[in-house]
């Protein structure tokens, strides 16, 4: 990598788009929404279509279009967890902000170091969404570092970004 | 086999238990939630129990209740399921044990002959691990640079197969190879990796390739 490109680069700034306290509830709302219905009962209709092969006589050709069907709600599924994924990080309820945002940039192909983090739920949500948001906007490839200053009342993100420049 | 299930989505489950019984195993109970699950293995073990991840007690009930039966019945697989293919909770998994537990995708164990096969890997003490995880774990990146990028094709295929936790022999017949054809890929891809412990012993070998893969995934 050229050192003038990189260094341009890591002095570019990045602007995050808040992420309000009424906005974060919504999307954690509407996340687990879409998981505990839409994609719940997607799974259970391909398990349905899994026992119908079994009640079904010993045909390829209908064994093949279960396949194709059950194949088509495997692909409903995936885009449910990318919508689901991008409201709400999964690991962001369940174990907070570092591990979401690695969560998230590992599914992403983006390299990711963080260090410091907020304290309380709420600005962990916050922050977190925010810089989700921002991860899901750069191309591969790209390596960030998110670090946390926490002030009064109020929380400092710093994101300094290197792409890979050909 | 015996098997016991805990989700908190009643249509699922009781889907599951119907594709269990029809697959020709025992369904010793289906439950709602972690602690109703524990208090079931307790008195009556089960070869094999499944696991919604996110179910009660909140927020990932089914990894904490995986610990507790795995400390409470340590011979039980344990078989996690999710929505989510998420490498953090793959990591968590490993950390209740490296025999027996598996991690899969709800909708990709719809299907008689994939049911049976992951629980009798499980009950057998492998690692099983959802398929489309380990593919995007062994991704090339972009460049194709690294070591990854400097495997062979077949050995990026064993690679693969290995990050799902599969055997030599289950390796093997995946490819149309020798089992020996297949450890000497393996003894590849160690030295070129640099991959530390041994890798005839299962899941050190399991272990040390998700390791590796998440790290060059993180850390770039």
């Amino acid at each position: 990598m050229n050192p003038i490109t990189r260094w341009w680069r890591r002095v570019r700034p990045v602007r995050l788009r808040p992420v309000d306290p009424v906005t974060c509830a919504l999307r954690r709302g509407l996340e687990r929404d879409l998981n505990d219905g839409p994609a719940q009962r997607v799974a259970a209709l391909s398990v349905e279509l899994g026992l119908l092969s079994v009640d079904l006589p010993d045909d390829p050709a209908l064994a093949g279009r279960i396949d194709q069907l059950q194949g088509s709600l495997d692909t409903v599924l995936a885009e449910l967890r990318e919508i689901g994924g991008a409201l709400y990080p999964p690991v962001l309820a369940s174990d907070g902000f570092e591990p979401a945002l690695h969560a998230v940039a590992e599914r992403h192909g983006v390299a990711l170091a963080v260090s410091g983090g907020p304290v309380d739920r709420d600005t962990a949500d916050a922050a977190c969404l925010a810089v989700a948001d921002h991860l899901r906007s750069v191309p591969r490839d790209t390596r960030l570092d998110v670090r946390v200053r926490r002030g009064l009342g109020s929380v400092w993100v710093d994101i300094t970004e290197e792409r890979q420049c050909g | 086999m015996r098997v016991a299930i805990a989700d908190d989505g009643a249509l699922f489950r009781e889907g599951l238990v119907m594709l269990l019984r029809a697959a020709g195993h025992e369904v010793v109970g289906s439950v709602s939630d972690g602690d109703k699950l524990v208090a079931l293995v307790a008195t009556d073990p089960v070869d094999v129990a499944i696991l919604d991840i996110r179910m009660p007690p909140e927020p990932d009930g089914g990894l904490a209740t995986a610990e507790r039966v795995r400390a409470l019945r340590p011979e039980t697989g344990l078989l996690l399921l999710s929505h989510y293919a998420e490498t953090h909770y793959l990591m968590r998994v490993l950390e209740i044990g490296t025999e027996g537990v598996g991690y899969r995708l709800k909708e990709k164990v719809a299907g008689v002959q994939v049911l049976d096969d992951t629980l009798t890997r499980l009950a057998s003490g492998e690692i099983v691990i959802e398929p489309s995880l380990a593919k995007r774990l062994v991704e090339r990146p972009a460049g194709g640079d690294g070591p990854v990028g400097a495997l062979s094709e077949r050995e990026h295929d064993v690679l693969r197969l290995m990050a799902e936790g599969r055997t030599n022999n289950a390796i093997a017949k995946e490819l149309f190879i020798s089992a020996k054809a297949v450890e000497k890929h393996i003894a590849a891809i160690f030295t070129k990796l640099d991959l530390p412990g041994d890798p005839s012993v299962h899941h050190r070998r399991v272990l040390a390739v998700l390791a590796y893969l998440r790290a060059r995934r993180i850390d770039g």
